[in-house]
Order: C-alpha cells, then structure tokens, then sequence
C-alpha cells in the first residue's frame, strides 16, 4: 500500500515540548512572542504619522524658539488646511505633479513595453544588451541629475549635437525656458526608471504561459491580434501594477527637477515634492508643510484606490473562474473567436 | 576696544626680527644684541630672564614676546601673536580651561566643503603645522571637522535645532541665516565670553575693516553677538582690464558715447558699457555684463541696483516691517537687472558663480559683480582660465546712482561664512567652542587662515587687507577694492525667515528674468509675499529686528572722489 506524502515526511510537532507559558494558549504565547517586533513596527510606521497630524493643527516652526514637543502652542486647528487649500502655488505644483506623473510612467510603459517585446525572444548579445538597458536605473539619481545638468546646458552636447544634425546653430534653453523646464526633468525621469518598467514587463512576458500562446499561432493568429488579444490581457494585472507602482515613485519626484533647475525657473518645475521642501526645509513651515502633506496623501489614497480597482476586480473574476473550474481566460476574451479562428 | 600698546610694541620688534625670514636681523645678532641691551642698563638678572624667556620662543619658533601662532616659514612673525591679544587671551583661557578641567579633548567644528581645507592645510612652504595642527599643539585640544555645503547647511541646521543636535559644538551658517538661527535656540549668545576675553573686532588695527557697523552686520542680531565672522562676501565690480585699457576700444567708445571709457561707476554707465561691448556672434563672443542671473545666487545683482537708490540708505523693510520694494528702486531695479539679461551669455540663468569665474577666464567676460575671490582663484586655475585671462582681472567697487547729487555706491553681501557656538552641545564646550572662534578668527590667524589658497573664507580684517600673503594671494586690486566696499556694504536681509523671505525674492526674480511677469509685477508679489511672511511671524518683533539691521548699516555710501559722467 502507497503512503500518502504526509504520511511519508510530515511529523507532527511532539507534544510538551515547547514551553507551557503558564498555560496560556498558542495563539496568545504567538501574539506575546511578537508583540515587542508589533510595537517597534508601530511605531515607526505610527508615531511620523501622529506626529505629523499633530503638526498640521499648528503653526511650529523650529525657528519659533520652542521644541516641537510645545507645538501645541501653535495650535490653530484647520488653518494650515485652509491656507494650504487656497493657495494657488500649492494646487499649481499639485497639477505639474499630476502632468509629470502622466507623462513620464505613460513614456516609461510605452518604451519599457516595446522593449520587453523586442527582448522576448532570444538573440546574440541580449543578456548584455539587457543589462547595458539596465544602467541607467543604477545611477544615483544625484548623479544622472548632474549629467543632464549639463546635458541640457546651452552649450551642451544636446544643443551642440543638435546643430550638427541640423547645420545651424540651436541654442534652445532647455532648463532656462520655463515651457521646457518641467519636460526636461521628465526626460531624465524617463530615462532612468524606463528600465525598471522594462525589467517588469519582460519577467511578466516571460512567465505567459507558452501553451496558449503556441495554441493561438497553430490556430492562425497574426501577431497583432496575438498580442491584442492574448498578450495585453494576460499581461494586464503586471502592467497595472508596475503603472501603479511608477505612478507612486513619480509622484513624489523631486532629484530630477531639484537637481536641473531647483524648481524654477521661478516655480515653473516645482513639483509637489519641491514645494513640500521649500515650505518645510526653506521656508521652515513645519506644521503648514505638514498639513499639505496630508492632504496630498489623502488625495493620493483616494486616486490610488481607484487605481487598484481593476486588479482587484481581475482578481475577483479569476477567483470566480477558478472556482467554476474554468481555465482563467485573457481577461475573459475568447482571442482565437476574435482572431477569426475557431479555437 | 584699543589693543593694549605692548602689541603695537611686539609689531615693531615684528617689522624687524622675524626669525624665520632671517632676512633683516640673524639670530645670533639679535640673541648678541639683546645681551649687550641687558647689560647696558646694568640689570644683568632681569636680562638673563628676558634673555631665557626669548630663547624658549625662538626655540619654538616663535619671535620673542609672542605666545603663539604659525612658524617655519618667512614672514610667520606676522601672524604670532602675544599673551595681550586676543588670540593670546583666548589660548591662555583654553589652556587654564584644560587645567581646571572644563575643556574637551576634542572639538568637533561643522564646516563648509570648500572652508574646511584652509584649517587643515599646512600653508605656505616651510610651514610646520597647519592651523587645526597649531590649535592642537598650543592647547592639546583636537578639531574634528563634519562637513556641510552652502546647499544644505541650511536645511541641516534647522533640523539640528528642532532635534537639539548637540554632537557638534561648533555651527557655520551663512550672514542671513542669524535671525532664523537665533531664533531655533541654535546659536548660543556670545556676549558674556566678548566681554570676558576681549576680542579686538571693533579694534581699528587689529578690528574688521568697516569698523563697528560691520561688526553689528558680521556678528549681531537683535542687539546680541552670535557669530564670529569668517568671510568677506561683500561684492566686487569685476572687470576685464586689457578691455577697458585697449587704446581701440577706448577711441571707439569715446566716438560713440562721447565719453571716455572707463570702469562704471553708475548704472546706466554699466548699461552703456555693457552694450558697447556687447559682441556675442564675435568669433571670440564676448557678453557685456555676465552678472549672476541664475536662482539663489541672481538676486545678488537686484540687491545691488536697489540699495543704491537712496542717500544715505535704501533697505528692503520700512521701519515697521512692512516690505519697502513695490516702489520707485525696487522696479527700477527689477527692470535694470532683466535688462543687463541681454548682455549676457547664453545660459546664464542657469549658471552658478563657477560659471561667471569661467566666462572670466576664457575671456568672454567684460564684467559683472562677484565675489572678492574671483582674483585669487581665476588667473591661472585650469579649470577657470581656459583663456589665459585671469591675469587681466581687476575689481572694483559696485556702481551706484546719483540721489541727491551725490554718488551712492553699496555693495550686497552674499552669504558669508560665520560660524558660532552650538547650544545644545555639552555646556561644558562652550567657553572652549566660543575660545577656539575667538583665536582662529583674530586679526593674527584669520589673515594667516585667509592667505591659504585651499579655501574660499576671505578676508575682512583691517589688517588681512594689508598682508602680503593675503594681497598675493588676492592681488591688490581686489584689496584695495574692499578697503573701499566693506565699510559701503548694506545689510542683507537676517531677520527671522530670512529663508523665506530671500526665497520669495529669488522665485519672483526668476519669474521675471524668464518673461513670466514684468518687473512691476515681480516687486508686486515680493511686497504682497513679504507682508504675507512679516504678518504671520509677528509684525511688532520682525519691526524691531529690522530697526536693528538699520543699525548695521554703515555710515559711508557716499562715494567721495569719483565723479560721474553725465548721461549722453
């Protein structure tokens, strides 16, 4: 008679060897034996964020001559809320943000994509193209900021290269001309972390499931509807997490546009994470700075709870699927139907 | 505060013995010398003493009657100094501080990257110990340096006083950061020790340049010392010399204006000047007024346009706090500084003052304001003087304007290095911390630290500016150029918020020199911002801190002998 594999290899724990606790139960020795790792991770996670909130109820500033543990002093409610809503600078840097984030993750996703495509199959030399793809997500951001710094310069290479291409002299003001600023942190934002999307996308299509994609050639579908029709969908959960997790990144961008132009020229680059810092850090408004953060958070979980509907719903339907014992489906579409081919 | 007359004694036992010169008298003739003076007036006891005590100083060094300071090369005389000067008070109050035990092993000294070097730098050749190195050696107190840079000294310190940082007993700020400073608890008040130990800042030999409202603008606020002050960043008029000594130029300008040529001395002759020479598609292009345009360090050459606008002073607040620059010179100004744009190099609203130093260098510069070591560092750097044309370099005072008849000339200062004591640091440091400032920022130690090349503190003392290492260093058109600026030089803005005030100025500045508003506009919103600051921080205090900046504007501003030229 075959015995089953827990038979074979799981023992059960012998009892009275562990340590009675005085009686208490498993769960409440676990919940004890943790609690001191809970309570540091607490902390550290909750005592910013009360500190924070606490802040955004007052008007401290350290250069106000009492510690922080006075800020109390300070307390005027909501005010720093209601400034922080009325100000113009802070809802314009809120909307650059917002731009910034659209077009740098969209720019990142669309070139990572192509490129994890391009990277799917094999050819001589991708394991070091790969890799040279990989750089630029390597470099501290300190350090491709000051590349592009100079990059960027009038008479810089770009500039230079530029007027050989094109056989007259380009002196364009790609840090100096405030409808430029904010597209040239872009660009460095771009081509930095487009690797990051890249390597995503790539472990993503590589881990398609080879069966159906094999399926869908012998059955006649053209590489458009394959990757239309099978690819995206399969992919979806993968891209919406990395556009999820790019956009989160990005929304918090400050080295790219600090280091080119610290925001300016006047404030024409100044993200949200710069304002934050002029306030806080030049400024010295801690307890204003504070309140902007919040809410800056508040509608960052807001916009990111919206984000995430499609995974979870993605993921409903698959549990769904799953449990009518169906093969989870591309999103639900039938692509050789839609290939024109019966599958 | 009068040095005592045994210094000026020691000077002059200086100006003839320096026995590491070995130049004018030898050791042994002087040894001989003092021999024969102890026996001539028959007190052969008080002669053996006198006779010892000099041979314990040359052994170490050192010329007789001096305590202290940096030996080993030619001319080290100048910077040792006596028991009676304030280097010599402070180090004997180190040393009985060590004794009594209330002094540390080690002081830890925040400093800025490029300052650190000229404490650690053993300079010039034959030296034998740098100056942390001296420190060490006369009071066995070691220095250790955490180093910070202009662009984040700011933000470090802020958090040091909201986090009462006291690992380090020594800040470095800049001039505009006391108010704020100040303010955080940060900045311990030095008072009781600049009474205790005397040092000579208001001393007019030994003291700062511009007399006693520098020493309110280099050290106070409010009334209270807080800094020692370690820089001159007082701005200079730099100028391409072979330009404007160029028989050529000099013909074609006088045909064109009907003036001769010569270094501006009002505004609208820079303009002039600066659009004569103005030759950008030149296969040599070179920019009539290459000015710092960029943020944090444009704002400078407003600041400059503005202070001159009123005999005797034009400062940014009115006596009760409110912002005095959405007027008559704060427009001009404004619209004066978006102009010279045209006569800069491309690029330079993103340029630094590193930059501004290049374009001097290679030759593209015809002037523009700076800082005064622009002719210490350019000629002859590598990386700078890419053309060979820092030897043509030459300062000058800040143009100005005619209010009332008479030329006003003032310069803005730009930063400043100072440091002070830190008071969350050990109490038991500060004395020593407070000591330590006093020694290396005297008269004697500051032009020895100034003459280094290693760093960019510049000098400031009356005495700094007639050194010969330091005019070597600097070259003497610069120094005779500050000799003229420092006691010119307006106050900047160091009340609380400083930060916030400077910032809004530069962000609207910017604004304007990249089209996005007219100067009318840009002083529009520095008044409403301003105000805005002003009323939220408390309208009576930052009143009574800008009455008291009104205190550290110097008397002169009138610039007596040169005439202007009337305008074409």
């Amino acid at each position: 008679m075959e015995k089953s594999v827990d038979e074979h290899n799981v023992r059960q724990a012998p009892k009275g060897r562990l340590p009675n606790f005085g009686g208490r139960s498993e769960k409440s020795v676990a919940a004890l034996l943790t609690a001191p790792g809970q309570l540091v991770m607490l902390f550290i996670v909750l005592f910013p964020a009360v500190l924070a909130i606490y802040l955004g109820f007052t008007a401290w500033s350290p250069t106000s001559g009492s510690d922080v543990w006075h800020a109390y002093e300070y307390w005027h409610w909501f005010d720093g809320y209601w400034e922080a809503l009325n100000d113009g600078s802070f809802w314009a840097a809120l909307w650059r943000t917002v731009i910034f984030t659209v077009v740098a993750v969209g720019m990142e996703f669309l070139i990572g994509f192509v490129l994890a495509m391009l990277f799917l199959k094999q050819f001589p030399g991708r394991g070091v193209l790969t890799l040279f793809f990989l750089l630029p997500m390597m470099v501290v951001p300190a350090v491709s900021g000051f590349v592009f710094y100079m990059i960027f310069q009038v008479d810089g290479p770009l500039n230079q290269g530029l007027s050989l291409l094109l056989g007259r002299d380009i002196t364009i003001l790609w840090l100096e001309n405030p409808s430029l600023a904010l597209w040239s942190a872009m660009v460095v934002d771009i081509w930095q972390w487009t690797p990051l999307m890249f390597l995503i996308l790539l472990s993503g299509l590589v881990a398609l499931p080879e069966d159906q994609m094999n399926q869908a050639r012998i059955l006649g579908a053209n590489s458009w509807h394959q990757f239309r029709y099978l690819i995206l969908p399969m992919m979806k959960p993968i891209i919406l997490i990395a556009l999820i997790i790019r956009a989160i990144e990005v929304f918090k961008v400050f080295d790219a546009p600090y280091l080119l132009t610290q925001g300016g020229p006047g404030d024409a680059s100044t993200t949200i994470s710069i304002w934050m810092y002029r306030e806080v850090i030049v400024n010295s408004r801690w307890g204003f700075g504070s309140a902007a953060a919040l809410i800056v958070l508040i509608l960052v979980t807001i916009a990111g709870a919206f984000a995430v509907r499609p995974i979870e719903a993605g993921q409903e339907s698959t549990l769904e699927e799953l449990e009518r014992g169906d093969t989870p489906s591309a999103g639900g579409v039938d692509p050789f139907a839609k290939a024109g081919t019966e599958a | 505060m009068q040095e005592e007359n045994s210094i000026t004694e020691s000077e002059a036992v200086e100006a003839t013995s320096d026995p590491a010169s070995g130049s004018s008298l030898s050791r042994g003739k002087f040894l001989a010398g003092a021999a024969v003076a102890g026996l001539a007036v028959g007190a052969p006891g008080v002669a053996k003493a006198a006779s010892g005590r000099r041979n314990a100083a040359l052994a170490k060094g050192l010329m007789p009657g001096m305590i202290g300071g940096p030996t080993g090369f030619p001319g080290a005389g100048r910077y040792q100094y006596p028991a009676n000067s304030e280097e010599g008070r402070a180090i004997q109050g180190l040393k009985a501080l060590r004794k009594a035990g209330k002094a540390p092993g080690t002081l830890v000294v925040q400093a800025l990257d490029f300052a650190r070097p000229q404490f650690l730098n053993t300079f010039p050749k034959g030296a034998t110990a740098s100056i942390a190195g001296i420190f060490e050696r006369e009071t066995g107190i070691k220095l250790k340096f955490i180093e910070t840079s202009p662009a984040t000294e700011y933000a470090t310190n802020i958090r040091n006083a909201s986090t009462k940082n006291g690992s380090f007993d020594i800040v470095t700020g800049a001039i505009e950061d006391t108010g704020d400073y100040a303010n955080s608890g940060l900045l311990l008040p030095l008072d009781g020790f600049v009474a205790k130990y005397r040092p000579s800042w208001n001393d007019p030999k030994y003291g700062y340049a511009g007399g006693r409202s520098t020493v309110n603008l280099f050290t106070k606020y409010e009334g209270e010392t807080y800094w020692v002050a370690f820089d001159n960043d007082t701005q200079v008029y730099a100028y391409r010399s072979d330009l404007f000594n160029n028989p050529t130029e000099k013909a074609n300008y006088e045909d064109k204006y009907g003036q001769p040529l010569r270094v501006p001395v009002t505004w609208d002759e820079q303009a002039r000047v600066a659009a004569f020479f103005h030759r950008p598609d030149a296969p040599k292009p070179l920019y009539g007024s290459v000015e710092r345009k960029g943020p944090f360090w444009g704002k400078v050459n407003w600041q400059h346009r503005f202070l001159c606008s009123a005999d005797p002073n034009q400062y940014y607040f009115k006596p009760d706090g409110s912002a005095n620059v959405n007027n008559k010179a704060g427009i001009r100004a404004a619209t004066e500084h978006l102009r010279s744009l045209q006569w800069s190099e491309p690029g330079a609203l993103s340029k630094d003052y590193i930059g501004q130093y290049q374009l001097y260098g290679d030759g593209s510069g015809v002037q523009g304001g700076t800082f005064p070591n622009v002719t210490k560092l350019v000629p002859g750097d590598p990386a700078l003087d890419k053309g060979g044309f820092g030897k043509f370099l030459r300062s000058d005072v800040m143009p100005g304007r005619i209010v009332n008849g008479k030329l006003i000339r003032r310069s803005a200062i730009h930063y400043n290095i100072s440091y002070g004591v830190n008071r969350f640091s050990p109490k038991k440091n500060h004395e020593a911390a407070y000591l330590f400032l006093q020694w290396v920022g005297g008269a004697r130690m500051f032009t020895y630290l100034t003459a280094n090349p290693a760093g960019f503190q510049d000098p400031h003392h009356t005495r700094s500016l007639s050194d010969p290492l330091v005019i070597a260093g600097y070259k003497a058109t610069t120094i005779n150029a500050l000799k003229q600026i420092i006691p010119r030089t307006a106050p900047p803005i160091t009340i609380r918020g400083a930060g916030e005030y400077n910032a809004a100025l530069d962000e609207e500045l910017q604004k304007m020199l990249t089209k996005q508003q007219t100067p009318e506009k840009a002083m529009a919103n520095v008044e409403q911002r301003w105000n805005k600051i002003t009323d939220r921080l408390g309208k009576k205090k930052q009143a009574a801190a800008v009455v008291q900046s009104y205190r550290s504007f110097p008397p002169k501003g009138v610039y007596g002998p040169t005439k202007p030229l009337k305008n074409p």
